[in-house]
């Protein structure tokens, strides 16, 4: 790991108002991320785990404090820079996999390559090269709702990393399978972040993702704190 | 080079409309409906207004003038004569024109004199044919030329015979030949014959229906100073913009109406658009996740619109053209009745017209997607998480909307003040109306919506979910209420107008015409009082005991500032009531002084279009060539023509006049006289041979100025059926989408133990609901519309007043109407829904 | 709009096009149109000139509808008191569409057309204008009347005196020329041919019943330019009518009609062949100073062409000739007074006014018209 953080979060804070009433859901947290970590985030339901995530990749702006990723101060950037930033160096997988179902599965995957306008040729040979790497070479041109779950979020893997993205973001990958596809999906994912040394935070309720990470944050009533023992669980 | 991020947003929408047909044909088929409509009414407006230009014109290439009589009569033919062989006018040539019926379709003959028209032709518009065979006109009787257009429409050639119908006698004709330059009347439907041949075949043996001229300003001035007084020289150009300004109010009106089916058409595409947005909502945020722009997601759904509208708007212009046709019958014969005869044309289309059309609607769909599109672009890729933003943005912006819609209503109101005599401005006015109301309508909903759920029994709990559901998912369903209500209103407001134009012009009837029989010259076509009756008929009724009172009158015109104005001549007799209804001037002292002579009344459209006045002076020229200065006593209503008229007693027609005919007689029968019996002892006086007199009753006129007046609304009836049909595809589709949408819902419910006939009650109240508030909502605005139609533009296009009368039958008519229509609609996806397979749509869950 | 509205629209745009292309045939034929309606007749039921015939005057100026066609034909010499020199000629001209007139309800039908030609000639401004009318004979427009004898085209008009004699006056005007002159005759009628008969042909019927008056003292005014000039001189009236007068094999021809200084006339006509040769039909008349008239046939009179003139349509017209009497010992040479005194009217001739000069003396000797046609 190298010397400078990838992304440092300061005094993060974050509310939301419904009947005129205030709820805060992240209350002065801050971290810091190192290059090609595995971060595990863990935190009971309604805990913010979700929402600090968006916090990070700049889906949602913070109330408070600042999120600095790669020298960039994303809580500063105004769109479009948000997005222009968020398209070439964040990737997120979803617990529901969240795969556009009119598009097939190769253009699935290809689709943050043309947003970061790869040629055409380039294109192809990444495409084809990620679907061997995930397995689904021969249904490629299949639609989400003919794919198991499984094979739904291999491809939703692809699809956060082709890019190359500097910080890959999970929300509860593993919490829509059943554990033996959980756990490949989750080789293939870390395995994947430890080839190309891209930053992974897993927010999880799993204890053998926990274990595979070389740390463990734990959001409790907004606060962020390490998990007091590895094997509190 | 297009990016290839965008082509694949692009794949997504073709595969998204794919999977919902639906939608797809939906969102096509009320932009092809809308956009039908107007190009089926500019279509048949343009036609009906190249019926307007001279087919003569065309032939007299070059004429500068015209001579005609002064009182829409006949020129003499030895006036000709005396034109060429005593004062020397060489450039002249004689017409003579008449509408003749072949196989039930109306063509116009001229005749002229082919060797005269030498001189006053064109090269380029030549019409004789090269063949020599034009000399048969000459020498034989009843031999025409024809177009080859017609030629083509009856498959005649160059040497069939036809059988024609001119005025009530049919003729057999010889065509001898085909106009040359027969692509200059693709408009008119004509045959050429020489002068003498029209002559017999309309039986007008020794007259003309005008000379024209070639002259400069010299020779026109020493001409008008030769003819006699009864004969007028006109410009060439004043002929045919008399018609175009007399049916331009019925144009604009029917314009209008075409729009509004335009603005519904929107609606529903603003609709259908917005629910494709609320649909691929997950969809878009994943897009804005990845990192699309909402730039980019806009303009995706701008491309989206702007295919539709090239789709829709082609299929919009066929069926037009289809729709075009019986249109142009109905405008054609509106006209005819009420404003004067044309020859009905063929369908002129022009490229022109078609690229308006679809210009139009391109923008009208794409105006109508901006809203979406700013909808979609505006999803936060948060969205992935959170559903029920939109209901929130929603319900937030529903003040700010009404806001708006408040100040469109001020500025609508404005504009009528601002521009009090301009038609454009008041349908303006109206349209932003229409939109503010609109505006204001989510508000309304809400609160109307409330209302209901707080005084429903508690006891329904079904009624109760129904409402709670409709409450929840108000920002969609808002979109169907609306298009529903403006749609309805617009039925509403016309209906209104149409029921407060009848009532007015039957109390107007009851007033005008007081007398029991009315006898006048027939006139060859019926519809207008034209020439003189004999001068035995007055003493012979004096006689008979049976009439208590006669009044007569004449028909003339006058001419003021250039322009013919129609002249009544009367001389009442001693009828209960004036028989006029004064809007101005309405005083004892004003009345006498029109009965002594001095003063003249003026109908309301006159007074309206020409700003006049009670004191106000008319300096005029009688049909006799003298000019008189006539003083407006009062103002009286008229629906009988909005061209204007003025009403003159008799006493002062003769100071003026050297003729003393009359035209027309009412008879005013004693109580308890058999009118019957009276109208044949009448008919026994018109001696057979001799002039033939129409003897009609009161309630026969009536009946017949009545039947004219539903003829003429027949155009706004087809237009409101085509407005419903319109918001009918687009309720039906809203309603579809979204009861498809809530599927997963529904399949929950049902689940937990709804049956589906429940569930089909559930969603029958809903509808319910939905129609009612539409149907309610739709009243005030209808009311305002009505208002608008009768006091503003009804006012501006043809200077009448009238007053509004608010028949309840309509209302509840309307509000049945919209509840019929949102059921309707709905029963195709209640059907879907409840035989819908619950496993396959709880799957997903 | 449905199948047929498209073939329709197609077959206007295609008629519309075809018409374009028409156009430029069109202005040619225009004046071709009422050309040939006037020259042609399939109907057999006209008179033909094929026996010899009694004149009577005043009857036989009157028309006589049973022939197909029928002129009066008026040129003359004029010269205005400052000595300035004016030719002129006037033509109504009858055609009969049909042999037999129909009767018809309305005033205007009639079988008659009737056509009238206008020239005037200034020699000193070397200019020459003429126009032409054409109406129908019917409802007043145009025609002929017995009693009071009056011809007439719109305003223009030839009346005789109350006994529908001699003189005539005669009124036509138009924009830039009007004539308003008197005629009277200062010689007896000649019968033109034989008896009044003219064979142009050898077919029977090829020929016309043709008489001149050949010397009319005149006097009137001539307006050109909108200058008035009070002018006199000599006219010549020419009478003619038939039903077919040309063989098909004949083209055209050269009439000459002089009036020379010592009183005497001279009428020739030579009809050309379609090769241009004389035909032997070619005849005319010498007419002394008492009013006896001789009959001269082709080979009485020699004629030569000497020099052309070709206006800007292509035909070159002869208007210089010389003429030879070998039995009268005569040598003339007659030269047209204006190059160009082309008819340029439905159908195209030359007809203008000349010079007659004896050769060698090369004096004026007389004045005439000379009148070529079929070129």
């Amino acid at each position: 790991m190298s010397d400078t953080p990838l992304l440092t979060a300061t005094d993060l804070g974050y509310a939301y108002q419904e009947a005129g009433q205030s709820h805060t859901v992240i209350d002065h947290a801050s971290l810091e991320l190192a290059k090609g970590e595995l971060v595990a985030l863990l935190g009971a339901s309604g805990s913010g785990k979700s929402t600090l995530l968006n916090l990070l990749a700049g889906i949602d702006q913070a109330d408070s404090g600042s999120v600095v990723i790669a020298g960039h101060n994303i809580s500063t950037l105004q769109e479009p820079d948000l997005t222009l930033f968020r398209r070439q160096h964040i990737g997120f997988i979803y617990q529901l996999f969240k795969l556009i179902p009119t598009l097939t599965v190769f253009e699935n995957i290809a689709l943050p390559l043309e947003l970061c306008q790869i040629g055409t040729a380039q294109r192809l040979q990444q495409v084809s090269d990620w679907l061997h790497q995930i397995g689904l070479q021969n249904r490629q041109h299949a639609f989400p709702d003919q794919l198991s779950g499984g094979e739904q979020q291999r491809v939703a893997i692809a699809r956060a990393l082709i890019h190359q993205p500097m910080l890959v973001l999970a929300d509860e990958p593993t919490g829509n399978l059943d554990a033996e596809t959980g756990l490949h999906v989750l080789d293939l994912l870390t395995n994947l972040a430890e080839q190309h040394q891209q930053t992974l935070v897993i927010v999880t309720h799993s204890e053998t993702v926990a274990r595979r990470a070389h740390r463990v944050l734990e959001i409790h009533n907004g606060k962020l704190h390490s998990a007091s023992s590895q094997l509190a669980w | 080079m297009v990016a290839a991020s965008l082509l694949t947003q692009l794949k997504t929408s073709l595969r998204f409309f794919v999977k919902h047909p639906w939608q797809l044909w939906l969102t096509l088929l009320s932009i092809a409906l809308g956009s039908a409509v107007m190009i089926a009414v500019d279509i048949a407006n343009q036609s009906a207004r190249q019926s307007f230009s001279d087919a003569v014109d065309h032939i007299s290439g070059q004429a500068t003038h015209y001579l005609i009589a002064r009182n829409h009569q006949a020129l003499d033919d030895t006036l000709y004569t005396r034109l060429r062989v005593d004062w020397g006018f060489q450039q002249s040539m004689p017409v003579i024109e008449e509408n003749l019926v072949i196989h039930g379709i109306e063509y116009q003959l001229i005749g002229i004199d082919p060797l005269a028209m030498i001189s006053i032709e064109t090269q380029q518009s030549s019409v004789l044919p090269r063949e020599q065979n034009w000399v048969r006109l000459l020498t034989e009787p009843k031999t025409v030329l024809i177009t080859e257009q017609t030629a083509w429409q009856l498959q005649l050639n160059e040497q069939s015979t036809l059988k024609a119908m001119i005025n009530q006698r049919t003729q057999t004709l010889q065509v001898v030949g085909f106009i040359n330059n027969s692509a200059l009347f693709s408009q008119q439907q004509i045959l050429l014959a020489d002068i003498a041949t029209a002559q017999e075949l309309t039986g007008m043996i020794g007259t003309l229906d005008r000379i024209a001229l070639v002259l400069n300003t010299q020779q026109a001035d020493r001409l008008a100073s030769l003819i006699p007084e009864n004969v007028q020289l006109i410009t060439s150009s004043q002929r045919s913009n008399t018609l175009e300004q007399m049916t331009a109010a019925f144009r604009i009106n029917l314009t209008a109406m075409s729009l509004l089916a335009m603005l519904v058409g929107c609606f529903l595409v603003y609709n259908t658009m917005m629910f494709s947005v609320l649909q691929r909502r997950q969809q878009f945020a994943i897009q804005r996740m990845l990192g699309f722009t909402g730039l980019q997601i806009f303009w995706q759904m701008l491309i989206e619109a702007l295919l539709f509208a090239v789709i829709g708007g082609i299929s919009g212009i066929v069926l037009g053209i289809v729709l075009s046709k019986s249109l142009l019958q109905l405008v054609a014969r509106t006209i005819n009745d009420v404003y004067a005869e044309i020859t009905t044309g063929l369908l002129h289309i022009e490229p022109l017209l078609l690229v308006k059309g679809i210009g139009l609607t391109l923008v009208a769909v794409v105006l109508a997607t901006l809203g979406p599109a700013l909808e979609a672009a505006r999803i936060a890729p948060a969205t992935v998480h959170r559903k029920s933003q939109l209901e929130q943005s929603s319900q937030r912006l529903t003040p700010y909307l009404s806001v708006t819609g408040v100040i469109c209503m001020i500025f609508a109101l404005t504009t009528l003040y601002l521009f009090p005599r301009q038609l454009i401005a008041a349908f303006a006015a109206l349209f932003i109306l229409v939109i503010g109301y609109s505006l204001i309508m989510p508000l309304l909903i809400q609160s109307l919506v409330n209302l209901c759920s707080r005084f429903l029994p508690a006891s329904s709990s079904l009624s109760k979910m129904a409402l709670r559901g409709l409450q929840r998912s108000l920002s969609r369903t808002n979109l169907a209420i609306i298009a529903l209500a403006v749609a309805v209103s617009a039925t509403v407001g016309v209906g209104i107008m149409t029921t407060s134009f009848r009532s007015s012009l039957a109390d107007w009837l009851g007033i005008t015409l007081q007398n029991d029989l009315y006898i006048s010259s027939s006139s060859p076509d019926g519809t207008r009082v034209e020439g003189s009756l004999e001068s035995f008929w007055l003493p012979a009724l004096e006689d008979m005991p049976e009439i208590q009172a006669i009044s007569h009158s004449k028909a003339s015109h006058l001419q003021i500032n250039n322009q013919s104005i129609a002249l009544l001549i009367l001389q009442p007799g001693h009828q209960r009531s004036r028989g006029f209804h004064l809007l101005q001037g309405n005083s004892n002292r004003q009345w006498l002084r029109y009965l002594n002579g001095e003063v003249v009344l003026i109908s309301e459209p006159y007074a309206y279009h020409q700003q006049l006045g009670v004191g106000d002076a008319l300096e005029a020229i009688t049909s006799e060539g003298k000019p008189i200065t006539l003083e407006v006593g009062a103002v009286f209503q008229d629906y009988s023509s909005s061209q204007g008229m003025i009403v003159m007693h008799r006493s002062l027609y003769e100071q003026h006049w050297q003729d003393r005919s009359i035209s027309s007689i009412g008879l005013l029968l004693k109580e308890g006289a058999d009118a019957n019996q009276l109208k044949q002892q009448i008919q026994q006086l018109a001696t057979p041979g001799q002039q033939a007199v129409r003897i009609r009753y009161n309630k026969e006129i009536r009946e017949q100025s009545l039947a004219i007046f539903d003829r003429t609304f027949a155009i706004t009836d087809v237009l409101r059926l085509l407005v419903i049909l319109v918001a009918f595809v687009g309720v039906f589709s809203a309603l579809m989408v979204l009861l498809l949408e809530k599927q997963r819902e529904y399949a929950v419910l049902r689940a937990t133990g709804l049956t589906p006939v429940q569930l089909a009650q559930l969603l029958l109240i809903q509808t319910a609901i939905t129609g009612l508030l539409a149907g309610v909502l739709a009243l005030p605005l209808g009311w305002l519309m009505s208002e608008l139609l009768i006091h503003v533009i009804n006012q501006r296009s043809f200077g009448w007043s009238m007053n509004s009368v608010l028949p309840v039958s309509i209302l509840a008519q309307a509000v049945v109407l919209s509840i019929c229509a949102a059921l309707l609609a709905a029963l195709f996806p209640i059907k879907r829904l409840t035989t819908m397979s619950l496993s396959k749509n709880l799957r997903d869950l | 709009m449905n199948n047929w509205g498209w073939l329709f629209l197609i077959f206007v745009i295609g008629a519309l096009l075809w018409q374009i292309n028409q156009t430029d045939t069109n202005q040619l034929t225009q004046n071709n149109n009422v050309n040939t309606v006037l020259s042609e007749s399939l109907d057999q039921g006209f008179a033909k000139a094929d026996r010899i015939r009694t004149f009577s005057f005043p009857h036989d100026h009157y028309m006589h509808p049973k022939y197909r066609i029928e002129w009066w034909y008026i040129t003359g010499n004029l010269q205005s008191d400052t000595g300035r020199a004016f030719g002129y000629q006037i033509t109504f001209f009858r055609t009969a569409l049909t042999s037999k007139s129909q009767k018809r309800q309305s005033s205007w039908a009639s079988n008659h057309i009737w056509m009238a030609h206008l020239a005037v000639s200034d020699i000193e401004q070397q200019q020459h204008i003429h126009t032409q009318k054409i109406s129908r004979g019917a409802a007043g427009l145009a025609g002929i009347s017995q009693q009071p004898f009056k011809i007439w085209l719109d305003d223009w008009q030839i009346t005789a005196n109350s006994s529908g004699n001699f003189p005539w006056a005669i009124i036509a005007k138009d924009q830039k020329i009007s004539i308003d002159v008197t005629i009277n005759p200062l010689k007896p009628i000649v019968l033109q041919g034989d008896q009044g008969l003219s064979q142009k042909s050898s077919e029977p019927g090829n020929a016309s019943y043709y008489y001149s008056s050949t010397r009319m003292q005149t006097s009137g005014t001539i307006t050109i330019n909108n200058t008035l000039h009070q002018v006199k001189g000599l006219s010549w009236l020419d009478r003619e009518w038939s039903t077919s007068a040309l063989g098909k094999h004949q083209s055209g021809w050269d009439w000459f009609s002089l009036q020379l200084n010592t009183g005497e006339e001279l009428m020739f006509y030579r009809i050309r062949d379609k090769a241009g040769n004389s035909d032997k039909h070619s005849q005319g008349k010498w007419i002394d100073v008492n009013g006896n008239s001789t009959a001269l046939d082709s080979s009485d009179v020699i004629l030569e062409a000497l020099d052309y003139w070709q206006p800007s349509t292509g035909k070159s017209y002869p208007i210089s000739w010389r003429m030879t009497l070998p039995k009268r010992n005569k040598e003339m040479i007659i030269k047209a007074a204006i190059n160009d005194q082309l008819m340029r009217t439905t159908f195209e001739y030359w007809e203008g006014a000349v010079n007659v000069y004896n050769t060698g003396l090369n004096s004026l000797a007389g004045k005439g018209y000379l009148e070529m046609t079929g070129y």
